[in-house]
């Protein structure tokens, strides 16, 4: 009798351990992702130019994360998040580039002025200058522009490093390279947008 | 002088990374509800990925579920009149001979047909013994 009870009780108690270290290990996600969510949206954003692809890119990112890496530990959950979130942001831009060459073929067939988009090339109603623009309250879109311009290693470290926070090395895991190259990438990247966005860029 | 050079270019990068932060920061905290909402979400469907899956076998749960109550219900209607093997079942003739007129007369009739029952029976001990015609 004693020994079926505390055998009972043995099978109970590892049960409960492991809901009770499922349920935190779920928590901590929970949290982690929860931190982490907007920023990796707007830099998912900024990357691709589309707010609801960006959305999508993040949650298959999630998802992933959760799915492969729950395990992992936690300071290894952020450079593994961000490197799932560009290697979907390159395969978006690869479909894309597959998509233009569809599309350039299709638009041959068809006029040239069917292309003029009005409201696109309308002045800007305010009437500002790029120079005044950059003063304005739209920098950051300016710095999404110039972000989104530049080179693609060069945009990953930048957004990585700068708007994420992550150091060096963990730049280098999401990114999958050497962190000589991220110091590079990063370095050219800056002076790159600095030199486009002019030294009164605030 | 390339190291003041240097040294000065580095605190420019860092201030322009600064001031780069920032606005990032402030169009983070300006994300609109519904945006935010929608990332909550796709972090409670990545969430769900924790939960344990249905094995396959599963899936026929449900069918499985109905045959098992049908051989319930089978089994609980056959118990209610448990068949013996040994007692044959009743033929049409048997209740032709139960529904018959004269099975009623003999009923009727029933010391009489004791009496000639018993008659029988002495004839045939006195025709065994042979001392009788």
């Amino acid at each position: 009798m004693s020994v079926v009870a505390s055998e009972i009780a043995v099978s109970c108690t590892r049960e409960q351990i492991t809901g009770t270290t499922e349920l935190h290990k779920e928590q901590e996600l929970n949290r982690f992702l929860a931190e982490i969510e907007k920023r990796a949206l707007r830099i998912a954003e900024i990357s691709i130019r589309d707010r609801d692809e960006a959305l999508d890119l993040v949650q298959e990112a999630m998802i992933k994360l959760v799915r492969n890496y729950a395990d992992r530990p936690e300071a290894e959950w952020t450079p593994l998040f961000y490197r799932i979130l560009q290697n979907g942001a390159r395969d978006w831009h690869r479909r894309q580039i597959v998509r233009n060459r569809v599309m350039v073929w299709f638009r041959r067939s068809k006029g040239e002025n069917e292309d003029y988009d009005p409201v696109a090339s309308a002045p800007d109603p305010a009437g500002r200058t790029p120079e005044e623009n950059l003063q304005s309250a739209e920098a950051m879109e300016s710095l999404e522009l110039a972000v989104a311009a530049l080179p693609r290693r060069q945009r990953e470290a930048f957004m990585l490093r700068t708007f994420e926070g992550l150091d060096v090395a963990g730049t280098a895991v999401a990114m999958g390279c050497s962190e000589g190259s991220v110091k590079t990438h990063y370095s050219r990247a800056v002076h790159s947008l600095r030199k486009t966005l002019g030294e009164h860029w605030q | 002088m390339n190291e003041r050079n240097d040294k000065t270019a580095s605190i420019e990068d860092e201030a322009f990374a600064a001031r780069a932060k920032e606005r990032f920061d402030q169009s983070v905290r300006g994300l609109d509800g519904q945006t935010q909402s929608r990332l909550n979400r796709g972090r409670h469907a990545a969430l769900a990925e924790l939960q344990p899956r249905q094995g396959p076998w599963l899936q026929w749960a449900p069918a499985a579920g109905v045959a098992a109550a049908a051989v319930v219900a089978v089994v609980i209607l056959n118990g209610r009149a448990p068949v013996d093997e040994l007692t044959p079942l009743p033929t049409a003739n048997d209740f032709e001979i139960l529904l018959n007129e004269e099975s009623f007369e003999m009923l009727e009739e029933l010391e009489f047909y004791s009496w000639m029952d018993l008659e029988a029976e002495l004839d045939d001990d006195l025709d065994g013994n042979g001392n009788v015609g």
